[in-house]
């Protein structure tokens, strides 16, 4: 098991370079300078000049790379161009957030999304199923930012129960979790639509196979059938493609962190473009296809640790 | 197919399939509904021109904000614009973004896709790991980026997310390719000598094509939200065109007051992806016959 860890560990380690360096030139693609935009329209080409040699940027781009890769390797992101604060922290502080917020979201749609996943497979074309259904491509089909907007209106608005914007007070536990609610909700909401719709396609896959026609003409009861016989075996696809959209929670949590102000990496992308900080943005960048690339990896290790059949060698 | 059955024959049998299959999707209601849905709106964006009871520009001072009325059935904007037209208008948008990225898509991620299949080895392995690369970053963050490396404007969005789906195609095209490469009909094109362009095109292609564009109509509601959310952060069409996700934008400041801006385009963008997204799983149920019962 630990060397299938381990393993697997090291074949996400290129491609995270590959990313990282994707996210180095991608940034420095944008047409725009930094140094003008720190200076404004009217700056003068010499002050122009002069910020670009503050700035580091008229060294060679291999030069900054290499700086850069070397950096990271320290587990240090570097200065920002804008504000010359080093970016380790405030990145650090940013992923918290963004990881409170995905993780809260996972473990809702998680809740939500199996249960009703495996009832409306189990009622199989009945009302429940239609309800269902309807519901989850109802979800599919929100964008986050409109269904946050909706929330909001709901719950702060009308109902006044939920604080709207921020994530509350650093160190206060209460005042963390009712700002984490509505948005943890939004993302939770949409992604459970996913789970339901995988979690009942592979349930009803199951309840026709062989195994579970066996078990059920050598008597055992329903809900053993379901939980150990379906279930079990329903388990490992559905963990799996939870790990394939976590590209869509990864996403939705940017627009989300957004509507609801919240002081993630989806901020700080937003605001490390406004100001072309090249050096901000290629470390939000790569932090969330770090994230990407984790929540792959873990879904492959829980899959891993469940199904008995996975290779480890 | 046994070697004695005539091309008429195999004609009569691609006849039987697709009626059956045009059967299949009448039976399903639920992609009736979505046809009828995604239906209503191509025609609505298509003459929304004509349909818009206002000038979508004409500002009006005196008429801010004011709540939905007989003359302004959805209310106006901040500068008294009528909700209603602009809606209409970015639906238009939003479905021309959507529809054209996802060509895009389709056309340059079957080149890779198929390309990547039928050399398969170093060739195929670099086209396919770039792909996985490109897919770690979620389609908003690499969008945004995309958007601002390109700039604004109607065609530089298309580009921007059409970019984002090449690699959900490259995917679909590789697979099937793999197997196609294998089969009889392209190993004696090889025989007789054909080039490898030729193979591609005239055997490999017209063999995926049909699933590929059947696929293709539930990415453009994927598009669709993609430029969505572009406009929603302030990166979409610049105003004062109206886009859908630039009106829910302008509408989240007054959401308390006058949430009629926010809701009516949101609702606008949920059903233009709900109708699509309907369609596209009748299409699917149709066209893969292990998910029929």
């Amino acid at each position: 098991m630990l060397t299938y860890a381990s393993r697997r560990l090291l074949l996400a380690i290129p491609l995270l370079l590959v990313v990282v360096t994707l996210s180095f030139f991608l940034v420095r693609a944008a047409p725009s300078d930094p140094a003008q935009v720190r200076l404004g329209a009217y700056a003068s080409e010499a002050a122009i000049e002069a910020m670009r040699e503050e700035m580091g940027l008229n060294q060679p781009i291999w030069n900054q790379y290499i700086d850069y890769m070397s950096g990271l390797l320290r587990g240090d992101f570097g200065r920002s161009l804008v504000n010359q604060q080093r970016i380790t922290p405030s990145l650090t502080r940013a992923l918290v957030h963004t990881l409170q917020l995905t993780l809260a979201g996972m473990f809702l749609a998680v809740l939500l999304g199996i249960p009703s996943g495996v009832w409306t497979a189990l009622e199989r074309n009945r009302p429940i199923d239609y309800l269902g259904r309807t519901l989850s491509l109802i979800g599919l089909s929100f964008p986050s930012f409109f269904l946050g907007i909706l929330l909001i209106l709901l719950f702060s608005i009308w109902l006044g129960l939920f604080p709207v914007v921020g994530a509350g007070q650093a160190g206060n536990l209460s005042s963390i979790l009712r700002h984490l609610f509505v948005p943890a909700l939004t993302l939770g909401l949409i992604q459970a639509s996913y789970i339901a719709r995988v979690t009942r396609s592979s349930v009803l896959n199951l309840v026709s196979a062989d195994f579970v026609r066996t078990a059920r003409s050598k008597g055992v009861r329903e809900r053993k059938v379901v939980f150990k016989h379906v279930m079990r075996n329903a388990a490992i696809s559905i963990i799996g493609l939870i790990g394939l959209y976590a590209v869509v929670l990864i996403g939705g949590s940017l627009m989300v962190e957004i509507v609801f102000a919240r002081p993630g990496l989806g901020r700080m992308l937003i605001g490390g473009l406004e100001s072309r900080d090249y050096t901000v943005l290629q470390s939000v960048l790569a932090v969330y296809a770090g994230l990407v690339v984790l929540f792959n990896l873990l879904t492959d290790l829980v899959v891993g640790v469940i199904d008995p059949r996975v290779e480890y060698a | 197919m046994p070697d004695t059955t005539t091309a008429a024959q195999q004609d009569a049998g691609k006849r039987r399939n697709a009626s059956r299959r045009l059967r299949t999707f009448l039976k399903n209601r639920t992609s009736i509904v979505g046809a009828v849905i995604t239906l209503l709106l191509v025609l609505v964006a298509v003459f929304s021109q004509w349909l818009a009871p206002h000038d979508v520009l004409k500002q009006d001072v005196f008429n801010r904000f004011t709540s939905p009325s007989a003359d302004h059935l959805l209310g106006t904007d901040g500068y008294g614009r009528d909700v209603l037209s602009r809606v209409l208008v970015g639906l238009r948008i939003s479905l021309t973004v959507g529809v054209l990225s996802t060509a895009l898509g389709l056309v340059f991620g079957t080149i890779l896709g198929t390309v990547a299949g039928y050399y398969r080895g170093r060739v195929g392995e670099v086209i396919m790991r770039s792909m996985d690369v490109v897919m770690s970053f979620p389609g908003e963050v690499l969008g945004v980026v995309i958007v601002i490396a390109l700039g604004s404007g109607l065609w530089k969005i298309t580009i921007a997310v059409g970019l984002l789906l090449i690699p959900r195609f490259a995917r679909l095209a590789y697979v099937p390719t793999l197997s196609i490469r294998e089969e009889a009909f392209v190993l004696s094109g090889k025989a007789l000598g054909m080039r490898d362009l030729r193979l591609l095109t005239m055997h490999v292609v017209p063999n995926i094509f049909s699933e590929l564009l059947v696929m293709a109509t539930l990415w453009v509601g994927t598009a669709v939200r993609l430029e969505a959310n572009l406009s929603f952060l302030g990166l979409g069409v610049p105003p004062p065109t109206p886009t859908l996700g630039n009106m829910v934008r302008e509408g989240v400041d007054r959401i308390a007051v006058a949430p009629w801006l926010s809701l009516s385009a949101g609702f606008a963008i949920m059903l233009v992806i709900l109708g699509i997204n309907t369609l596209g799983d009748g299409l699917r149920d149709v066209t893969d016959p292990k998910l029929q019962v």
